[in-house]
C-alpha cells in the first residue's frame, strides 16, 4: 500500500512538472492555429473549435518573417559549420597531442560559461565595430561560434579521448598520414559526438537573442527572436500572429532535436562522463 | 623481410628511463621475444621500432636504412596489438584492405592478398563482418591477416594473446608459430609470458627495468641464468632460491645455507671460484629436485632432509612444498612418489643443474661473456 501511495504521488509531482513545461508550447501552438474569436474568447476551449492557417500566412508573408527565418537559417547553418569544424580539430588536439599549458587549456574550457553573457558581449561588440562587421551576418556568426566553441570543444575532447589510441596508431602503421588517420578512422568513429556539437551549436546559435540583439541593427538582417520580440514589444499585438512566429521558431529547432536526439544524448553522455 | 638493429638506444620520458642502452640485432627471420616484467620497457622498445616512440638516444636500423625520423607508414613494419585495434567502422575485408589502398595498389592486388591472407588464417566466411560481429579469436586473426597482406619488412606483436583466454591461447600460440614458419618472417614479439616466451621465439631477450638482461635461446636462457632475476623470470614453476655462503675448504667448493651443504660438483668450481668467501643466492629449479627413493643414481648422495607441508598431485607429477629448516620450497618428484603431508622426506638434488648468483650484484646487467 505504500509503495502505490509513494508511486502516486511521484508520479503526480512528475505531472505537475510536465504540465509545467509543456503546458505554454502546447498554448502556443494551439493559439497560433486558431482563428481570432476564439483566441479571445472569454472562456478559450482547450481543443480549438476550428483550425485556421491564417495567422502563419500572414507572419510569414506580411509580416516579413520569411527574411528572418532565412537568416536565422544562415546563421544557425553557418555556426554549426563552423563551430564544428574547428572544435572537432581543436579536441583532436587536446586530445592526442601534447603541449604547453595543455591542462590548464583542458580545464579552464568552459571558465568562459562563468562569466555572464551580456559582459562577453560589451567587448565582443568594440571588436567587431574595429573590424567594420557590425551590423552583418558574418559578425553574427563570428559571435555565435565563439560562443559555442567552449561547449563544442568540452564534449568532443572527451569523445574522442574515448577512441583507444591503438587504432589510430594502426592506422599510422598501416600507412596512414596523420591527417588520412583522422579523416578515415577517428572522423568516422566520432560521427555521434559532432552530431552533438552540431545540434548544440545550431540551436544555440538558432535560438540566440542576445548576440543578434547587439550586433544587427538592420531589418533585414533580423533573426526571429529578434524579430518576436520586436513585435510582441510594439503595438496592436496579435496573439495569433505572435504565437504563429513561436511556433515557426521552435518547430524547426525542435524537430532537427527530434530526429538527432539519440546521437546527442549519447554524445554527451560518452562525453560528458569520461570528460 | 629485413634485419632490426638497435644500437645504443635509450628512450626517457621525463626524468623516467624506460628503455637504457637497449643493444639488439634482430636477423632476417628470426622470430625475437621480448619478455619481462610490466614496465621493463619492452613495449616501449618496439613501439620504437613502429615509430610510435622517438629513440631519445641510439639509432634504429630496418634493413640498410637508419629509422629513427621516418614516420610510421614508411617502415615497411606492420603491428599487431594488443588489443587488436581493429577499425570498428569497417568490415574485416576492408581492414585488411585499408593498408593497400593507402598505398594505392590495385583493386585486383588488394583482392588477390586479402584472399590469400584470409585463406591462411581461416577468414573467408567473415569478410563481410564488423569487428564487434566477431570472437576475440577471430578478431585476433584479422590483426594478423591486416599485418600480412602488407607483406612488410618486419611484424611487430605486442602482446598479441595477452586479451584471449587461456585456451584460445596455447590455440594461437602454435598457429603464430606455424605462421612463422610459413611466412619465413622476421618477427619481434612482446610478452610478460614466460611461456609464450620459452615455447614461441627462436631468440629471447629478457628485460628488466629498461635494460637488457639476457639474449640467447629460450633452452640458453633456461638452462644458463646469467642472474637471479633471469633465473626466477624463466621457468615455471619458479625457481627455488636459497641464502647461502661459498666456502672454500680443503680444495673443494663448499655451499652451506646453515640448514644443509653441498659441495659443488669439479666441473662448476671454475665458473664459482670467484665468488668464494662470499654470500650467494643458490638457485635449484623444482624439477631438479628429486625424492631421493626414485632419484636417478648419480645424484642419490646430494640429498637433504625436508618436511612436507602441500602435497599437489597433477597426474604425471607430484609437487611437494616443503621445508628445511628456515627454507621453504617447492619439488616437482614423480607420480609414484608415496609421501603424505606432515611426513619428512629425503629430497635428492642434481648438482649439475644448479645455480649461483651474486646475492648484491652491482647492476643486473647483461653479461655478454657468459
Amino acid at each position: 500500500m505504500g509503495k502505490h501511495i509513494k508511486s502516486c504521488v511521484t508520479y503526480l509531482i512528475l505531472l505537475f512538472f510536465f504540465i509545467g513545461f509543456f503546458f505554454p508550447i502546447y498554448w502556443m501552438m494551439v493559439t497560433s492555429i486558431r482563428p481570432d474569436r476564439e483566441i479571445y474568447a472569454l472562456f478559450p476551449s482547450w481543443i480549438p473549435k476550428e483550425v485556421t492557417f491564417e495567422h502563419f500566412k500572414t507572419i510569414w508573408f506580411e509580416y516579413g518573417f520569411s527574411i528572418y527565418f532565412k537568416n536565422s537559417l544562415i546563421n544557425a547553418l553557418f555556426t554549426m559549420g563552423f563551430a564544428t569544424s574547428i572544435s572537432t580539430f581543436g579536441a583532436y588536439a587536446i586530445a592526442r597531442f601534447r603541449f604547453r599549458c595543455k591542462n590548464i587549456f583542458d580545464q579552464f574550457i568552459l571558465f568562459v560559461y562563468l562569466v555572464p553573457v551580456i559582459l562577453v558581449i560589451v567587448p565582443f561588440f568594440l571588436t567587431l565595430n574595429k573590424l567594420g562587421l557590425n551590423n552583418t551576418r558574418l559578425g553574427l556568426i563570428i559571435g555565435c561560434t565563439c560562443y559555442c566553441l567552449p561547449f563544442s570543444l568540452w564534449v568532443l575532447k572527451g569523445f574522442l579521448r574515448e577512441i583507444p589510441e591503438a587504432i589510430e596508431e594502426a592506422a599510422l602503421v598501416d600507412g596512414a598520414t596523420r591527417m588520412q588517420a583522422f579523416f578515415r578512422v577517428i572522423l568516422p568513429l566520432s560521427i555521434p559526438g559532432i552530431i552533438a556539437t552540431s545540434l548544440f551549436s545550431f540551436i544555440l546559435a538558432w535560438n540566440d537573442y542576445l548576440f543578434a540583439l547587439i550586433i544587427i541593427d538592420s531589418e533585414e538582417l533580423k533573426t526571429l527572436p529578434l524579430a518576436i520580440s520586436g513585435y510582441a514589444s510594439g503595438h496592436d499585438v496579435s496573439d495569433g500572429l505572435l504565437m504563429a512566429g513561436g511556433v515557426i521558431t521552435v518547430v524547426p529547432a525542435a524537430i532537427l532535436y527530434l530526429l538527432m536526439q539519440r546521437y546527442f544524448v549519447s554524445g554527451l553522455s560518452s562525453g560528458a562522463v569520461k570528460g | 623481410m629485413a634485419k632490426v638493429i638497435f644500437e645504443n638506444v635509450s628512450k626517457s620520458f621525463g626524468v623516467i628511463e624506460a628503455v637504457t642502452n637497449f643493444n639488439l640485432t634482430v636477423e632476417d627471420k628470426e622470430f625475437v621475444i621480448l619478455v619481462g616484467p610490466s614496465g621493463c620497457g619492452k613495449s616501449t622498445a618496439l613501439r620504437m621500432i613502429a615509430g610510435l616512440e622517438e629513440p631519445t638516444n641510439g639509432t634504429i636500423t630496418i634493413g640498410n636504412r637508419i629509422v629513427n625520423h621516418l614516420p610510421p607508414k614508411d617502415r615497411d613494419i606492420a603491428m599487431v596489438f594488443q588489443e587488436y585495434a581493429l577499425y570498428p567502422h569497417m568490415s574485416v575485408y576492408n581492414n585488411m584492405a585499408f593498408g593497400l589502398k593507402l598505398r594505392r595498389n590495385s583493386i585486383d592486388e588488394i583482392h588477390r592478398r586479402v584472399q590469400e591472407a584470409s585463406n591462411i588464417l581461416g577468414l573467408q566466411n567473415l569478410l563481410d563482418r564488423k569487428p564487434k560481429q566477431l570472437s576475440g579469436g577471430q578478431r585476433q586473426r584479422v590483426a594478423l591477416g591486416r599485418a600480412i597482406v602488407r607483406n612488410p619488412a618486419a611484424f611487430l606483436f605486442d602482446e598479441p594473446l595477452s586479451n584471449l583466454d587461456a585456451k584460445l591461447r596455447v590455440q594461437m600460440r602454435a598457429e603464430l608459430s606455424k605462421l612463422h614458419d610459413h611466412l619465413q618472417a622476421t618477427i619481434i614479439y612482446v610478452t610478460h609470458d614466460q611461456v609464450e616466451a620459452m615455447t614461441m621465439g627462436t631468440k629471447i631477450v629478457v628485460m628488466k627495468d629498461g635494460l637488457i638482461q639476457q639474449i640467447g635461446s629460450p633452452l640458453e636462457v633456461y638452462n644458463f641464468p646469467v642472474n637471479q632475476f633471469v633465473a626466477g623470470f624463466i621457468g615455471s614453476p619458479v625457481m627455488n632460491f636459497f641464502p647461502a655462503s661459498l666456502i672454500f675448504d680443503a680444495g673443494r667448493l663448499i655451499i652451506d645455507t646453515k640448514d644443509f651443504q653441498f659441495s659443488i660438483p669439479e666441473k662448476k668450481v671454475p665458473f664459482y671460484k670467484h665468488l668464494a668467501g662470499s654470500e650467494v643466492i643458490l638457485g635449484i629449479r623444482p624439477n631438479n629436485i628429486h625424492d631421493r627413493l626414485t632419484a636417478p643414481d648419480p645424484i642419490k648422495e646430494s640429498c637433504l632432509k625436508a618436511a612436507v607441508e602441500v602435497v599437489e598431485p597433477l597426474g604425471p607429477e607430484i609437487h611437494l612444498y616443503v621445508t628445511s629448516g628456515r627454507h621453504n620450497y617447492l619439488a616437482i618428484v614423480g607420480a609414484q612418489t608415496s609421501v603424505r603431508v606432515g611426513q619428512d622426506v629425503e629430497l635428492a638434488v642434481d648438482l649439475d643443474k644448479i645455480h649461483l648468483f651474486e646475492k648484491d650484484p652491482p647492476n643486473l646487467r647483461y653479461n655478454s661473456a657468459l
